[in-house]
């Protein structure tokens, strides 16, 4: 069962299109992925999913009705994690939660024993009464998500919550997602890492260019690219030529330069990689490191767009 | 309730952000003692010290001898010290040796003009000492005016009147003076003249003056409140670019919540910083504000004046860069305008009249008003004025304000 749907939503900011008439749904009990690169229109979908941004056309569907004009009825189960640091530098990260708890209309008891709770998932009870202006940006990043939780909401919106971020504290946001998701929170998570939403996701739709251009289970997206690998070369120097060739090679389906970075896709990846080395050696190009990527939403994005994720 | 956990929260912020206290509390602080010491000479005096006046009458007539019926009347008395001299000359020779602040020249045959004119009594000041020069050319246009008036008065009711003294109807000797003409002028000059320089005024008892230090207490309060109130409506501006904004509207806050709750602490800033300055300026540098209950009037009202002000300001400015140069413009001409930065008494009619319209003048006014010992209902016309410009200033600012 659908927990939100939206169809057709659509916003233009004068003649800018920044999101074309998507449709998706997000159900109940799971964790969806929004994935594209930057600028590929998902914060402005989720932001009009909470609210924020009032659609130019379109329809969202919370638990089958319109609330495209009562944006009030989606704030009531949703908590948004917002993609930059929305605190309050000043103040204490206890003092923020007690805040935004306060926001959400949770009464002085609850509140305090969510304040704890929030803490605890953030693994900060013991900088809770530092100000935020002296945490590192990964702890900042964890009461940011802590202050979407206060209220536990049915549906959690999380816009690139990991950007910028230590190894450390990206694992403890991925836990604390899984966690959440586990006690029967739903998630909607965008991001621009692919491993991320891969890790995560049982559902994902790759947007780009204000559209969602595939969509499924990591499983049928990969299917998409079907047996084909992913070869990426780096390399000392790469002359423009140098992809073009590779391309003509026979089973190389595509080869794209980003930098001094080659990536190819290739049909069996392990016996095509012989021949594409071959052809650099003979370019008199130093290979400083090769990779085989199995088929991976990397690979799905390059097939449907021709580009890399990262471009 | 919303509205006022976004209040509390950014008083509470405010409270932290020890630059922003340093500019609405420790800098009226120390301004008020420097401008006092250094524009200290502008001003009279203190009670102990009155300007002293050298008087050169010439004239020898009616209208000299009511001159100076008039500074040495008891309303005025204490603020004048007279000093007669036989001639200019003498009097210029007291100015040179700092003996007098003031030559008045009263020249020959003004008393047998009938009325004296308003150029016709020369005031001569030393030019280290302009506001004492400026005080009592006042006091000189008011006595010519007020004598004029009356004079012409009596010409046209002495043909129906009978006076044995003074002769008699028809005969052609028309008195030019009524008796009790130097109370009348005196009490008029006292009431009217010398409480328009904002320097001090006189009671029923006895005058009361007003220092240089409790002018610029007051007037550096009124100025200052104006940057309190707009720290507290700069933060929807920050809001903005800290991103806390969205995430409010994610909330159940609602506009209403977010407006009310930013004004809500706008207001709260400025009426705790008028607070502390009062209290602090009372208990440091002796400040005699007067009758607390209108204080807090005027407090109350000045704190509305600033908070709907600063909302006016946010609304138009809109990025922070704009909202600062405004709110930097607007508060120095106000501040200008309003006699906060030079004392209103010096401006000319035309700017006199101008400034009626700033919020500095009425809360300066206020505030002089009870530190000159009136009763807080004095105050109450102040106070009126500017609640009614600050909800002026929040109905246009909060139509204006855009959240996002």
């Amino acid at each position: 069962m659908s927990l939100i749907e939206v169809r057709g939503l659509r916003k233009e900011y004068g003649k800018v299109v920044a999101v074309g008439g998507v449709d998706f749904r997000v159900d109940k009990g799971e964790i969806f992925g929004l994935l594209g690169p930057n600028g590929a229109g998902k914060s402005t979908t989720i932001s009009m999913i909470a609210g924020l941004v009032t659609p130019t056309a379109g329809s969202i569907f919370l638990h089958g009705k319109d609330v495209t004009k009562a944006p009030h009825r989606m704030k009531e189960v949703l908590g948004l994690v917002p993609q930059d640091i929305a605190l309050y530098p000043s103040l204490t990260a206890r003092e923020n939660l007690f805040f935004w708890g306060r926001m959400y209309s949770l009464p002085g008891p609850l509140l305090r024993e969510r304040v704890e709770e929030a803490l605890e998932y953030a693994g900060l009870k013991d900088r809770a009464n530092d100000r935020i202006d002296t945490y590192s940006g990964g702890m900042k990043r964890r009461i940011n998500i802590a202050a979407a939780l206060l209220h536990r909401p049915e549906l959690l919106i999380m816009d690139e919550p990991t950007v910028g971020i230590d190894p450390q504290s990206r694992s403890h946001i991925l836990e604390t997602v899984q966690r959440l998701n586990r006690e029967d929170v739903t998630v909607l998570y965008t991001s621009h890492y692919m491993e991320e939403v891969e890790y995560l996701c049982s559902r994902i739709a790759i947007m780009d260019h204000g559209a969602i251009i595939a969509e499924g289970t990591l499983e049928e997206l990969r299917s998409t690219v079907g047996d084909t690998d992913s070869v990426e070369l780096t390399l000392s120097d790469a002359p423009g030529s140098l992809a073009e060739e590779i391309a003509g090679l026979p089973g190389v389906l595509q080869a794209k330069k980003v930098d001094s970075t080659i990536t190819t896709l290739v049909k069996d990846g392990h016996e095509r990689v012989a021949a594409i080395l071959e052809t650099v050696y003979r370019a008199g190009v130093k290979v400083r490191s090769i990779q085989i990527v199995e088929p991976n939403l990397e690979s799905v994005f390059l097939k449907l767009t021709g580009r890399a994720l990262r471009d | 309730m919303r509205a006022i956990q976004i209040a509390l929260k950014d008083v509470k912020t405010v409270g932290r952000d020890y630059k922003a206290l340093a500019i609405i509390l420790a800098m009226p602080v120390i301004l008020i003692v420097i401008l006092g010491a250094a524009l200290g000479g502008m001003f009279s005096g203190t009670a102990m010290n009155p300007i002293k006046v050298a008087v050169a009458d010439l004239d020898g007539g009616m209208v000299s001898e009511e001159f100076i019926h008039v500074l040495a009347h008891e309303s005025i008395v204490g603020l004048i010290d007279v000093v007669e001299v036989r001639s200019e000359d003498e009097g210029t020779d007291l100015l040179k040796a700092g003996s007098v602040a003031v030559v008045v020249v009263i020249p020959k045959g003004v008393s047998d003009a009938g009325s004296p004119d308003t150029k016709s009594i020369r005031v001569v000041t030393d030019p280290g000492k302009a506001v004492s020069g400026q005080i009592v050319a006042s006091i000189v246009r008011s006595f010519t005016e007020q004598y004029s008036a009356v004079a012409a008065a009596m010409k046209g009711l002495w043909p129906l009147l009978y006076n044995p003294g003074q002769g008699t109807p028809g005969d052609g000797a028309v008195p030019v003076v009524a008796p009790g003409l130097a109370e009348i002028v005196a009490e008029g000059i006292a009431s009217e003249t010398v409480r328009g320089a904002g320097l001090f005024s006189v009671t029923e008892e006895k005058p009361t003056w007003i220092t240089a230090r409790q002018y610029y207490t007051a007037s550096m309060s009124v100025t200052f409140v104006l940057y309190g109130a707009m720290l507290g409506v700069k933060s929807i501006i920050e809001e903005r670019s800290q991103h806390t904004m969205s995430r409010l509207f994610s909330t159940k806050a609602t506009p209403g919540d977010i407006v009310v709750g930013k004004t809500l602490a706008a207001y709260l800033i400025s009426f705790l910083q008028l607070l502390v300055l009062v209290a602090f300026t009372s208990a440091v540098y002796c400040t005699r504000w007067g009758d607390l209950r209108g204080v807090f009037l005027v407090t109350g009202s000045l704190a509305l004046a600033a908070t709907g002000f600063a909302m006016f300001i946010a609304a138009v400015g809109r990025t922070e860069r704009m909202v600062d140069a405004l709110s930097n413009f607007g508060v120095q001409a106000m501040a200008f305008l309003g006699g906060c930065q030079l004392p209103i008494y010096m401006f000319p009619p035309a700017l006199n009249a101008v400034s009626k319209v700033t919020l500095n003048r009425w809360g300066l006014d206020g505030y002089l008003l009870l530190m000159e010992g009136q009763v807080w209902t004095a105050a109450s016309k102040h106070a009126a004025v500017l609640a009614g410009m600050g909800l002026i200033y929040l109905i246009l600012g909060i139509w204006r304000l855009r959240l996002e």
